[in-house]
């Protein structure tokens, strides 16, 4: 199958920083493509090379075949997005900013077919209204029916749960999962949140400082083979006499009498058994995907 | 696809109140300057033209329409400038702080045509403004004040424009003006390109117009030479196309120098949309 997007060895550099570093990816058709990092990693400056907002410092961008530079307006008439945060005319309403931007795409949209698109974000009664008086919740949603208004084939959104509330956040989901399932649009998703992009995406790439970390099917990236378990004992030191070298291979750290350990999910209970039979008392028993802790230490370090 | 843009671009400048500053603000100070010399203008009048009286006998209705015309023209587009700059200051960088350029820059068009766009939508702008101020001042001015030849003092001459000459002079003279005020438009616009904060390009515009005409008006030798390459300098050259013998080469000669900032700043525009990288 040939890729809706093709980065070839992208980066971008801002005077001596260096945002985005040899960038490679893939992105197929009917896909949610998750685009996972930390804050200032480097996810708004690809998307927005993607977008030709920013023009790489090198390397080769391929949207739906076609080489980026040469035929970009035909590309963009395709591609429906949010970048950052949805901002629109102010001083217009809801419907008259759509009706603006679909005439910028190309696109003599219909009255009703606004309609039809201001239902599905759910701003039905509130159209008329100056965008000016709408929440953050309510532009996000219309930045939403703004990627739709012109029915492109790829819609990438940038970061699109920001400042939502739970259920917003629920909705917008919902809405991804409807977009991809019931109309087959390939979606580029960024996030600086595992368990967003978990939730809708099929693959995934991960970035930090630029490059990228990891990338393939979100299952096999957060596959339970590969598990950090974390068990809070009584007296960390004395359990790991006891346990007398049992999974000494995979014992990783103890911390606060936190022993964590790396290994797959069929030898919890082998371990928790031997724990047991030290007599130690053990306070709670978690565990984290490989890659989520890994993610979560990268997050932390940048927050 | 242009012609889509552009209809969007009017529509945007002709939805913002601020737009509407500028015709407001001409019809004010014409409905006052008309008042006052509709009570005042014959004492006014009779102050600027006793010295002439001791030598010349001055007859007719000399503050007719087109006197009043030209005293308002001469008086407002000194203001213009701003009025102009207000709107077309804020064309690019008013999209840059409100982040919808990002939106319009990722649509099906190219950042030349959005220059374009904008730059048409900014001059017809302009256009309207010339069009207000001179129809306004000419209409209630001939309304109230009736037609008669045209007297214009100038420092060292007396120039006598027939009544039957004026209107073109005055059409020509509005021509002239929006030439005058496409220089600060496509200025304006050049400086909206580097900037994504609408006040700076509206700030620096007028202090530039300031800092040109005031070193225009300073008659000191190191200032003398630069004064014919002021953009400033050439503005006021409609006030040429009122005085006899008409100097056309003069005229055209200023036209041309204007035209070639328009071109200029015009092409640093391009040149520096094409090629920025969209950050707001």
């Amino acid at each position: 199958m040939e890729p809706v997007i093709e980065l070839n060895k992208i980066s971008k550099s801002f005077g001596a920083f260096k945002a985005v570093d040899e960038l490679s990816l893939e992105v197929y058709k009917g896909n949610v493509f998750g685009f996972l990092g930390p804050n200032g990693a480097g996810k708004s400056t690809t998307m927005r090379m993607i977008l030709s907002l920013i023009k790489p410092s090198s390397g080769s961008i391929k949207i739906f075949g076609k080489e980026l530079t040469s035929h970009r307006n035909e590309i963009m008439r395709q591609i429906g997005c949010i970048i950052e945060k949805p901002d629109f005319y102010l001083y217009m309403s809801a419907e008259k900013n759509l009706q603006l931007f679909s005439k910028l795409s190309g696109v003599d949209v219909s009255k009703n077919k606004i309609q039809e698109i201001i239902e599905l974000v759910g701003l039905k009664g509130r159209e008329k209204d100056k965008v000016k008086t709408y929440s953050h919740g309510m532009k996000q949603r219309l930045g939403i029916a703004q990627t739709l208004i012109h029915n492109p084939e790829l819609i990438i959104l940038d970061e699109p749960t920001t400042g939502l509330d739970p259920q917003g956040i629920i909705d917008i989901r919902e809405m991804i999962l409807r977009l991809k399932n019931d109309m087959g649009k390939t979606i580029i998703l960024s996030s600086h949140i595992l368990s967003e992009i978990e939730l809708v995406a099929n693959r995934m790439v991960i970035i930090n400082k630029g490059k990228q970390v990891a990338q393939g099917e979100v299952t096999e990236l957060l596959s339970t083979q590969d598990l950090i378990l974390s068990i809070e004992v009584e007296d960390g030191k004395i359990a790991i006499e006891k346990l007398n070298g049992y999974k000494k291979e995979k014992f990783s750290s103890l911390e606060n009498n936190t022993l964590k350990f790396s290994l797959s999910k069929n030898e919890i209970p082998g371990l928790v058994n031997e724990l047991n039979k030290t007599g130690i008392k053990i306070y709670g028993i978690t565990y984290r995907r490989a890659l989520e802790e890994y993610f979560l230490k990268l997050t932390h370090q940048y927050n | 696809m242009i012609y889509r843009l552009l209809k969007v671009e009017l529509y945007k400048i002709f939805s913002r109140p601020r737009s509407y500053i500028g015709f407001v603000a001409i019809a004010i100070l014409v409905f006052i300057f008309q008042l006052a010399l509709f009570v005042d203008g014959k004492t006014y009048l009779i102050f600027l033209i006793q010295q002439l009286e001791t030598n010349f006998s001055i007859s007719g209705n000399i503050l007719n329409g087109y006197l009043i015309t030209y005293v308002i023209l001469q008086t407002l587009i000194v203001q213009m400038p701003l009025m102009v700059a207000l709107v077309t200051g804020d064309l690019l960088s008013g999209e840059a702080s409100a982040g919808t350029m990002r939106l319009l820059a990722t649509k099906p068009i190219s950042r030349a045509n959005i220059i374009t766009a904008k730059f048409i939508a900014g001059s017809f702008y302009t256009l309207l403004l010339v069009l207000w101020l001179g129809g306004l001042a000419l209409g209630f001015g001939l309304w109230i004040f009736k037609t008669g030849d045209l007297m214009v003092l100038s420092t060292d001459h007396i120039s006598i424009i027939p009544a039957a000459e004026c209107l073109w002079r005055f059409f020509a003279a509005c021509v002239v003006a929006f030439i005058s005020l496409s220089v600060v438009t496509t200025f304006s616009l050049m400086l909206s390109a580097f900037s994504d904060n609408s006040i700076v390009p509206i700030v620096s515009t007028m202090a530039v117009i300031i800092i040109f005409t005031i070193i225009g008006t300073l008659d000191m030798p190191l200032f003398n030479n630069i004064k014919p390459l002021l953009f400033t300098t050439h503005m006021i050259v409609w006030q040429k196309l009122f005085q006899d013998p008409l100097s056309i080469s003069t005229i055209l000669k200023s036209i041309a120098i204007m035209l070639a900032y328009i071109v200029g700043f015009l092409s640093v525009t391009y040149y520096r949309f094409i090629k920025k990288d969209i950050l707001s």
